[in-house]
């Protein structure tokens, strides 16, 4: 919970800085007629948008209900994957409105005042990432993960839009159209990328990593002697594994008391439920992959 | 004590229906509350944008500079007649629903008519601008606004940069029935830029 408390935290940072952002660039960009700033600013007003969103799938996440019973952690998915549409989408929008002021050219007005203005807000941008690097560090997360990778993006993006911003003094060309068309190439390739990853979380992407880490810690159990089909379940942050295991041990007694011991082992070690059906036998562990992707003892 | 319908309740089950009473008015509460906080919010965010937004356009407006239209001499009469004295005819430009929208909503698009209307000054040079008619646009789903005054504003700062001469017939869209301001209070905004009028 404390935890969660700490992410919202620095949702809610990220959407007073970027909507700060927004507005700074907007009126630079509004002012100085500067089609790449006024990209930026919109880029800045969106990373506002992805906080809310953020911010609603961590509060998502820690709720109950027994309508869910694993819980709404994969509200966190979800929202992952608007935030990586609405990315594609401004993308596309971008990436029209700099097409059109490439054939449209119009005037750009250099101000030293704006381009000093511009500067810092990049710094502000890459604190803000240190910021969320350092949260994430403390409380780790796919999504502050994220805000850290976009706030760094973010710092080149208005690094670019500054020297476009400043070659239009002397350049004959519309530089500042073309600044804005690989801006909105960044925003797409960033914007796909965040698209495949959460949509195939929310579709059950295999978890190989835990899978792994599991599988290790069950087989090096004793009374155990074969792991099969281990499988992870995710829920955002809730994990729920499932496996055959044999052993040798005979009794019903010692079988259910490996079994707790297993499920214990599981919830302390990965935070992760456990079940298990276990068999009685001796084979040996011998591990390979199944045509499902899955380890499994032969 | 049965508790069949129409029967007194327990006094536990009394207990237990004013607490669920009391914890949904309590739920309710705080929903209520939290509308209200995200509604100011919006509403002060986009109120922000928009001001943000009118400046910046002035500003722009500001940068165009001059256009460098001929300064015609004129006088004008006790009828509020104008007489435009020039040995060569006279270039007239027609603009009509340029449609500065002087709202969160329309930032852009507000942009890009001072852009259109300032190139096409530029480059026509005329003697004498008439604008015929929807200056502003404060339609709220388009604009975000009801303040006719800040499309029309932006619209005076520009032609007053250019430096050209220009008059205006108000359009329904200047003055809609929701809007702030009433066309005397616009006139006195305008100021001396259509005191040929």
């Amino acid at each position: 919970m404390m935890e969660t408390k700490a992410r919202m935290r620095a949702a809610v940072f990220g959407i007073c800085v970027n909507l700060c952002l927004f507005m700074v660039k907007l009126y630079v960009g509004i002012s100085t007629n500067s089609i790449s700033i006024y990209v930026d600013s919109l880029n800045n007003a969106l990373d506002s948008v992805v906080c809310i969103i953020a911010l609603v799938g961590f509060w998502l996440s820690v709720r109950t209900s027994p309508k869910y019973p694993f819980g709404l952690g994969r509200a966190e998915d979800l929202t992952g994957f608007i935030t990586a549409v609405v990315i594609v989408g401004t993308g596309f929008g971008f990436g029209y409105v700099s097409l059109e002021r490439t054939l449209y050219p119009a005037p750009v007005w250099f101000s030293v005042r704006y381009a000093v203005i511009i500067a810092v807000t990049a710094v502000v941008k890459l604190l803000l990432g240190a910021y969320y690097k350092f949260k994430d560090r403390r409380h780790p997360s796919p999504v502050l993960k994220g805000l850290f990778t976009d706030s760094v993006l973010d710092f080149f993006i208005t690094l670019s839009t500054l020297i476009s911003f400043t070659l239009t003094r002397v350049a004959g060309v519309p530089v500042d159209g073309y600044f804005g068309i690989a801006i909105s190439v960044v925003l797409l390739i960033s914007g796909a990328k965040f698209c495949v990853s959460s949509f195939s979380c929310i579709l059950g992407k295999r978890e190989t990593e835990d899978c792994d880490r599991a599988q290790a810690l069950l087989t090096a159990q004793p009374g155990v002697t074969g792991v099969a089909n281990v499988q992870c379940h995710r829920y955002g942050r809730h994990l729920a594994f499932t496996a055959d295991i044999t052993t040798d041990q005979m009794t019903v007694e010692a079988v259910a008391q490996l079994q707790e011991g297993l499920r214990a082992l599981l919830r302390t070690e990965m935070g992760a439920d456990f079940t298990a059906a276990i068999s009685p036998g001796t084979s040996t562990v011998q591990i390979e992959q199944n045509k499902n992707g899955g380890v499994t003892n032969v | 004590m049965s508790n069949k319908k129409g029967a007194l309740l327990t006094e536990e089950q009394r207990l237990e229906k004013a607490l669920t009473k009391k914890k949904r008015r309590k739920i309710a509460l705080k929903i209520f509350i939290g509308f209200l906080v995200i509604l100011a919010l919006f509403v002060g965010i986009t109120t922000m944008i928009s001001v943000i937004g009118v400046q910046s356009n002035i500003n722009k407006a500001h940068n165009y500079g001059s256009a460098g239209c001929a300064q015609l001499e004129y006088s004008v009469e006790d009828n509020g007649y104008v007489n435009i004295k020039s040995d060569k005819g006279l270039k007239v430009m027609q603009l009509t629903d340029v449609h500065i929208g002087g709202g969160w909503m329309s930032i852009k698009k507000d942009a890009m008519a001072i852009n259109t209307v300032a190139t096409m000054i530029r480059v026509e040079k005329p003697d004498f601008v008439v604008v015929t008619g929807d200056i502003s646009y404060p339609v709220p789903f388009q604009a975000g606004t009801f303040n006719n005054k800040s499309g029309a504003k932006i619209f005076a700062e520009l032609m007053e940069t250019l430096g050209v001469y220009w008059t205006l017939a108000y359009g329904n869209h200047d003055t809609e029935a929701y809007s702030y301001y009433t066309r005397e209070q616009l006139t006195d905004c305008f100021g001396y830029s259509i005191a040929v009028r």
